[in-house]
């Protein structure tokens, strides 16, 4: 008998060359399926309220060509930021959202000024100059997308009063190249500084490490037009690059004199990793100031059952004769992998969840009461510590379908996640997606019965409501998914309003 | 991840995770075409990679995905498979000895090639196969055991000459 062990070494030892596209031929790629996915999601499915008609013949016709298809809506995703009013209309749909700006934990107060904390957020350039030194918008520099935060000292401290102000602004360009160019012309606007009467350069530092592609602080003063005034004004800007976005962090306030603004570079550096998702070196290398906002802001898990939906909102809108109920032991604090979705991509604690929790639920007919075992819906809900942490778990959410290939499946059709309107104080989205055959049942082999011409129906709506995440998972099998946008819509789009009034509720 | 690492990580991982890919599936030019295509979905989420713990277990994973939604899609429906990047690649001549095995290869159960590929050709030690094929350790243990015993049967049943000098003991 041949010993297989060493001819895996060997197979290993001696790799089959391949031919490689270059790297470059390979991003390319990836930025036109980015640009396809912004354009995607971007095109919303409030339209997915409307009718999805059947049936649909998997097989004998190919999967792909008879499965729904719905024509782009030009609505948007309430997470996306809309494009700026410059960008042309040809212009890729941004991803930017308010998750892309800093948080009061990424800023470093200078010693003895009190910590920042935040003043108010805005989707765009927002009111009222952030830097006057620009004389020009982020827009008219190229930014399809933009969004501001303004931060202010910690009220209640003596020197709250002196410490200035300070304003981020974040825009996404077309590409990197966009941004990069934007950013040098953006530094040489601040360091000229000629929104303001006789400038003087104050003095300038670099920002740069982990994902940062260029980066400046550039400091100027100018003499206040108030006399009895015992300082100047100085300006420092912050103008740093990374991947195809630009922050522009500025810092206003009266001095008596020159001090080099490593609090505005660590804090710069802090900003732009958050700017692009990733991780923030200030974790490593930098101890958090000692005055910034304790842990104890976070909020408490306060997660219930009464945060999930009930067997009684919990509805299958065909007329009555289906319904979904609790089924028994259906709530349990933690997560596991619903069976209903097959696209779950881990777990809510992996995202910094502090607290989840689950209920599950049967179809029931209204004659019998017996359940189908070929139906499922789950609930998870999730706390977390921080809105921008809710986001960015709710924003990745909404990627579960991209590459999800369910087992047992030959084909997942996916379609773009539309809004739903709701009265909570929440945004919320569903999204279906479409695999089969039935050949097996969610986690099982080959089902005997062979049903090959059924599918499956796999719909999803996830709310977001401060802090807090619902993701609702509906799996159905059949030949078709009809419901008709004037009969309120799908029951994920009917049930979500409710989920979303659960899960705020505190 | 930018630019420089997507470019380190990509020339340094794409040959491994092509071979790994092929041993897999057994077609060589497919298991390139997914994994140049899966690189290219890396890239496109390379925000998202910058907290994967693994990333050529992802874009494995992805190649390997890609590659069974393909060989489906024309088994049922008779239709040409996606070419997303680009022309079809040209591959050259393979080594015959990796012909052989990879043919024997093929012949084992999915979850079996699975967990010997994985293990022994991309050298994973059991509890990280067990961790991307998302099973527990013993029952990759199980696999591994009931794949070598087919494979040695398999590789025994070569035609005379076929077998690597040294390849047999």
């Amino acid at each position: 008998m041949s010993d297989p062990i060493s001819r895996l070494d060997q197979f290993r030892a001696t790799t089959p060359g391949a031919p490689m596209k270059s790297a470059a031929e390979v991003r390319r790629r990836g930025d036109q399926i980015r640009r396809r996915q912004r354009t995607l999601v971007a095109a919303g499915a409030a339209a997915l309220a409307a009718v999805v008609a059947g049936p649909i013949i998997f097989l004998s016709a190919g999967f792909g060509d008879k499965a729904i298809d719905p024509a782009p809506a030009p609505s948007e995703t309430p997470s996306t930021v809309a494009p700026s009013p410059s960008a042309s209309a040809s212009a890729p749909a941004s991803d930017l959202t308010r998750a892309a700006l800093p948080i009061a934990a990424d800023l470093v107060a200078d010693d003895p000024f009190p910590t920042w904390v935040e003043e108010r957020t805005y989707d765009g350039e927002g009111q009222g100059d952030h830097n006057e030194c620009l004389t020009a918008s982020l827009a008219d520099a190229g930014a399809v997308a933009t969004v501001r935060r303004d931060f202010v000292p910690q009220p209640g401290d003596e020197l709250s009063a002196s410490a200035g102000t300070l304003k981020a602004v974040v825009a996404e360009f077309d590409s990197p190249e966009a941004a990069e160019k934007a950013r040098g012309e953006l530094a040489e606007a601040a360091a000229a500084c000629r929104g303001v009467d006789a400038p003087e350069t104050a003095g300038s530092l670099p920002v740069e490490g982990g994902v940062i592609s260029g980066g400046d602080i550039e400091v100027v003063a100018y003499q206040p037009d108030d006399p009895d005034m015992n300082a100047v004004w100085e300006v420092a800007t912050a103008v740093v690059s990374a991947e195809d976005r630009v922050l522009v962090m500025t810092r206003k306030r009266g001095v008596q004199s020159y001090v080099s603004p490593t609090d505005l570079q660590t804090s710069a550096v802090n900003a732009a990793h958050r700017m692009v998702g990733a991780k923030r070196p200030v974790e490593a290398t930098s101890e958090p100031p000692a005055s910034a906002p304790a842990t104890s802001d976070a909020p408490e898990p306060t997660l219930s059952a009464r945060n999930l939906l009930t067997g009684e909102e919990a509805i299958y809108p065909n007329g009555g004769a289906l319904d979904w109920v609790e089924s028994s032991e259906s709530t349990t604090t933690g997560e596991t992998v619903p069976a209903a979705n097959a696209c779950w991509q881990g777990s809510m604690k992996a995202r910094g969840a502090i607290a989840t929790m689950q209920r599950d639920f049967l179809l029931v007919t209204s004659e019998g009461g017996d359940s189908d075992a070929d139906a499922y819906l789950n609930e998870t809900i999730a706390e977390f510590p921080s809105a921008e942490e809710a986001q960015a778990a709710y924003e990745d959410v909404l990627t579960w379908f991209d590459g999800c290939s369910p087992e047992g499946s030959d084909s997942f059709k996916p379609n773009p996640f539309g809004g739903v309107p709701m009265s909570a104080p929440a945004e919320g989205v569903t999204g279906l997606a479409i695999y089969g055959p039935i050949t097996a049942a969610p986690g099982t082999q080959y089902d005997p019965a062979g049903r090959e011409d059924d599918g499956w129906f796999l719909e999803m709506g996830v709310v977001l409501s401060g802090t807090r995440i619902a993701v609702l998972s509906q799996l159905i099998s059949g030949q078709d998914y009809n419901w008709l946008a004037e009969d309120g819509g799908t029951p994920v789009q009917q049930m979500l309003p409710a989920a979303a009034d659960r899960v705020s509720s505190r | 991840m930018d630019e420089d690492e997507f470019d380190v990580f990509y020339n340094a991982s794409y040959r491994r995770v092509c071979a790994q890919v092929y041993a897999m599936i057994g077609d060589s030019d497919e298991a390139a075409e997914c994994v140049q295509e899966a690189f290219a979905r890396a890239w496109a989420h390379r925000r998202k990679m910058s907290s994967v713990d693994y990333p050529e277990a992802w874009v494995r994973t992805t190649a390997y995905r890609l590659a069974v939604g393909r060989w489906r899609r024309k088994k049922y429906a008779g239709r040409a498979t996606d070419r997303a990047v680009g022309v079809r690649t040209e591959m050259p001549a393979v080594d015959e000895t990796h012909v052989a095995l990879v043919d024997a290869l093929k012949k084992l159960p999915e979850a079996q090639r699975q967990a010997i590929v994985l293990h022994h050709i991309a050298d994973l030690p059991v509890h990280q196969v067990a961790a991307e094929v998302g099973v527990p350790t013993g029952t990759i243990k199980a696999r591994l055991s009931r794949g070598r015993t087919a494979l040695a049967a398999l590789l025994a049943d070569e035609a005379p000459g076929t077998a690597l000098e040294g390849g047999v003991r």
